[in-house]
C-alpha cells in the first residue's frame, strides 16, 4: 500500500549492452520500462512519458549524465523523480559531484540484482509519501481558498444587513475602515421617537466572523430599541443580555454609547471597556475625560451587568469623542505606539473645535507615515445641536429623487392563525420602507404600528383589560392570560389598511386598523386631555399623539385611524 | 574453477537467471557493440585523440564488467587511466593483449 504500483523507470544509458542488462533485471522486478540511448532522447523521452524514476549514465556523448539530471528535474517542478546516476567510476569526489548535480543516488557497474532491488523500493516508498503529501498540501490550499471565498461573501452580506442608520447625520463625523465590521467595529447612530439622538462605537474581540457576528444582534436590538423610544440603559441591558448569550466565552464587545437629551441638554454616557473617551466643553475649552467604568458587553450575565450611565449636562457645540484602541495602538515603523498622550496632545494642539476630529483622524495618519495599521482605526465625533438644527440636519433624507411608490394601498387582513403564530409588522415596516421619503421615519412608523397593532389584539380581539398590569402580580397575570387566549383563539381578525400618497415635497400615510372586538366608547375615555393611569393605553397614546398629525376613532371603537404627514 | 577463465561463472549465471532465452541476444548485443568500440580505440590511437580513446575505453570496460568478463575488464581499466592522462604513446602495446582477451571472452560466452 506504500509502495507505488508497477512503477515506470527510464533508463538512458548509451552502451546497448548496459542498457539490455538493466532492462531486463528491471522487466523481472515488475517494473515498466522505457529506454533512450542518448541524454536528447532521454530528456525527450521524459517529457513524454513521465516516468516515476531514472537511471541515467553518467559518461554519455553530448548530454552527460549531469546535464540529463538537471534538465529532468527542472521539467519535473514539484514533483519528486528520484534520478539516480549509473557510474562505473571510483573516486568518492565523482559520487559527491552527482549528488551535487542534483542526482538524488548512485547505482555502480557492473550491476548488482539485489542492490539495486532495494533501492529502488526505498525510493518507491518515497515518492508515494511525496505524492501523499502534495495531495495533503493540494487539499490545504483549495480549503483555504474555499474559506477566503466563504469570508468574502459573509463580509458582502453583513456589509448589506449592518446598516449603518443615521451616521450620516452632519452633527456626527466618523471614521471606519471599509473591513470594519468584519474587523469586530460598529458604529451605530439613531433618533428615537422623541428626537433624542442615541450613538454607539462598538469593538468586538477578534477579526474576521467571529467578530462580525456580534455585529447582527447588536445592531438590529439598537435599531429596534430605538425606534420603540427606549432609553440608553434599557438598551444596554437588552444588548448586554443577547451578546452574553449569544458570543463564545472569550469574546465580548468594548462599547461606548451615548444618548444625547436635546430637550433638556443633558448627555447620558456608557463606557464599557473602549479606551477613555473625552467630552469637549466648548465654552470653557475643556477636555473631560468619559472613563470606562464597566465590563465590556456580553460578560457579565443579565443580573449582574450595570447598565448605569453618567449624565452631563451639555450646550449645542460641545462635542463627544470616542475611538476604539486601534488608534492608540497603532505603531509606527519603529514600532512605537501612538499613545494616549499624543492623541490628547492632537486634541489640545487644535486651532479650533472643528478642527478636533481633524486633529484625531489625521494626526494618527501623519504620525504612522505610510505605514499600514494592524488593527482597525475607528473614531465617532458628536456635536451637541438643539432641536432647530437638528430638524435641518434631518432632513436631507427626505430630498431624495422620487423612486418607489408614490400613489397606494394596501389592504391586509389577519384571521386566528395568522393572529396567534405571526407578527405582520416588519413586513409591513418594509413596504413604507420602500417608499424614499419614510425612511427617516421608520422608527416612528414602526411605534405607530406597533401601538395600535398590540391594542388591537389585546384589547380589541382578546379583549383584555390593561388594568391588570398595573400591579406586579397583575403583570405575569395579564401575560399568561394573554398567552391562553391567543392559543385558544378560533375566530376573529384584525385588518391593517395603509394609504400613502406624495410627491418630492411632502405626502400623507394613512393607516387604519380594524379589529374584531366589540370596541369601547372612546368618547367617554378621552374627554380628560391626558388619560390617566391604568385606563386604556394610556402612554401609547401620548405617543402616538406626538407623532401622528391626526388620530380618530371611528364606528364604535374597534377601529382607529391615524394619519402621518411629511413635508419639506 | 580456473582462476585464468575469461569469465566469472558467478555472474554470468546471474546473466542468464536475468535474460532467459534472451541470452543469445545479450552475447550478440555485446559482441556488435565491442566490435565497434574496438574499432573506435584504433581510431583514436591513429588520430592521437585521448579523450575519445577514454570514452571508447570506459565504455567497453563497462560492459565487459557488466558480463563477467573480469580481465578483459581490467585491461580496459588500465587503456582508460591512459586516456585520461592523456599518454596515448603507452597504449599500442598494449592492444595485442586487448584483442586476445576480447576474442577469449567471445569464444567463453558463446560456447554457454
Amino acid at each position: 500500500m506504500n509502495q507505488l504500483k508497477r512503477p515506470r523507470i527510464l533508463v538512458v544509458d548509451d552502451n546497448p549492452t548496459d542498457r539490455l542488462i538493466l532492462l531486463s533485471m528491471l522487466r523481472q522486478l515488475d517494473y515498466q520500462v522505457f529506454e533512450a540511448e542518448n541524454g536528447l532522447q532521454g530528456v525527450a523521452l521524459f517529457r513524454q512519458e513521465k516516468p516515476d524514476l531514472v537511471l541515467v549514465d553518467v559518461v554519455m556523448p553530448e548530454l552527460d549524465g549531469y546535464g540529463v539530471a538537471r534538465e529532468i528535474k527542472q521539467i519535473a517542478g514539484d514533483s519528486f523523480v528520484p534520478v539516480i546516476f549509473i557510474t562505473s567510476l571510483q573516486q568518492d569526489e565523482e559520487f559527491a559531484r552527482c549528488i551535487d548535480a542534483g542526482g538524488d543516488d548512485f547505482l555502480v557497474k557492473p550491476y548488482n540484482r539485489i542492490l539495486l532491488r532495494a533501492k529502488l523500493d526505498a525510493y518507491s516508498r518515497q515518492i508515494q509519501m511525496h505524492r501523499t503529501i502534495q495531495a495533503q498540501l493540494e487539499q490545504i490550499r483549495e480549503n483555504n481558498n474555499h474559506l477566503l471565498h466563504e469570508q468574502e461573501v459573509a463580509k458582502r452580506i453583513f456589509d448589506k444587513i449592518v446598516k449603518p442608520g443615521s451616521l450620516n447625520l452632519s452633527n456626527i463625523r466618523y471614521r471606519l475602515s471599509p473591513l470594519a465590521i468584519f474587523n469586530g467595529d460598529v458604529a451605530l447612530v439613531a433618533t428615537s421617537p422623541s428626537q433624542n439622538i442615541l450613538m454607539l462605537l462598538g469593538d468586538f474581540t477578534g477579526h474576521g466572523l467571529a467578530a462580525a457576528i456580534g455585529a447582527l444582534p447588536l445592531t438590529q436590538i439598537f435599531y429596534g430599541m430605538v425606534g420603540k423610544g427606549f432609553s440608553l440603559e434599557e438598551i444596554l441591558k437588552e444588548l448586554n443580555t443577547r451578546l452574553h448569550e449569544v458570543l463564545p466565552v472569550g469574546v465580548f464587545c468594548c462599547l461606548g454609547a451615548v444618548e444625547l437629551d436635546i430637550e433638556r441638554n443633558i448627555l447620558h454616557v456608557w463606557n464599557g471597556g473602549l479606551p477613555t473617551g473625552v467630552l469637549y466643553r466648548h465654552d470653557i475649552g475643556e477636555f473631560l475625560p468619559l472613563v470606562s467604568r464597566h465590563l465590556a458587553l456580553g460578560i457579565l450575565p443579565a443580573n449582574r451587568f450595570v447598565a448605569k450611565v453618567e449624565s452631563y449636562p451639555v450646550q449645542p457645540g460641545d462635542k463627544v469623542f470616542f475611538w476604539t484602541d486601534g488608534l492608540l495602538e497603532a505603531a509606527n515603523a519603529t514600532g512605537e505606539m501612538y499613545g494616549e498622550e499624543r492623541v490628547m496632545q492632537g486634541l489640545q494642539n487644535a486651532a479650533s473645535p472643528a478642527q478636533l476630529f481633524d486633529a484625531l483622524n489625521n494626526g494618527v495618519d501623519r504620525y504612522l507615515d505610510g505605514v499600514v495599521p494592524e488593527d482597525d482605526i475607528s473614531l465617532i465625533e458628536l456635536t451637541v445641536v438643539d432641536r432647530a438644527e437638528l430638524a435641518q440636519i434631518s432632513r436631507p433624507f427626505a430630498q431624495q429623487a422620487a423612486q418607489g411608490p408614490v400613489a397606494w394601498s394596501l389592504n391586509y387582513n389577519l384571521l386566528p392563525d395568522s393572529l396567534r403564530n405571526f407578527n405582520p409588522l416588519p413586513l409591513c415596516l418594509h413596504i413604507l420602507m420602500e417608499v424614499p421619503a419614510l425612511r427617516s421615519y421608520g422608527g416612528q412608523l414602526y411605534t405607530v404600528m406597533a401601538e395600535l397593532y398590540s391594542n388591537a389584539l389585546d384589547h380589541g380581539v382578546l379583549q383584555l383589560s390593561s388594568s391588570l398590569k398595573s400591579t406586579i402580580d397583575g403583570f405575569s397575570q395579564y401575560y399568561s392570560e394573554r398567552a391562553k387566549r391567543l392559543a385558544e383563539l378560533s375566530s376573529g381578525f384584525i385588518t391593517l389598511h395603509f394609504a400613502y400618497t406624495g410627491n418630492d415635497h411632502g405626502g400623507k400615510l394613512s393607516i387604519e386598523v380594524t379589529d374584531s372586538g366589540p370596541g369601547f366608547n372612546f368618547k367617554k375615555v378621552f374627554t380628560n386631555e391626558v388619560p390617566s393611569q391604568g385606563k386604556y393605553s394610556g402612554r401609547g397614546l401620548l405617543l402616538l399623539k406626538q407623532i401622528c398629525s391626526r388620530l380618530e376613532y371611528i364606528g364604535n371603537g374597534n377601529q382607529v385611524r391615524i394619519e402621518f404627514d411629511w413635508s419639506t | 574453477m580456473n582462476s585464468d577463465h575469461p569469465l566469472d561463472m558467478h555472474v554470468v549465471g546471474e546473466l542468464r537467471e536475468i535474460m532467459g532465452e534472451d541470452f543469445c541476444v545479450l552475447v550478440d548485443t555485446f559482441v556488435s557493440d565491442s566490435t565497434v568500440r574496438l574499432a573506435d580505440l584504433a581510431t583514436a590511437l591513429e588520430d592521437g585523440d585521448p579523450e575519445a580513446f577514454r570514452r571508447a575505453a570506459h565504455s567497453l570496460k563497462g560492459s565487459a564488467g557488466n558480463l563477467g568478463a573480469k580481465s578483459l575488464m581490467e585491461l580496459c581499466l588500465q587503456l582508460e587511466r591512459i586516456g585520461v592522462e592523456q599518454r596515448l604513446a603507452d597504449a599500442p602495446p598494449l592492444m595485442a593483449s586487448l584483442h586476445s582477451r576480447y576474442q577469449q571472452a567471445e569464444r567463453a560466452l558463446r560456447d554457454i
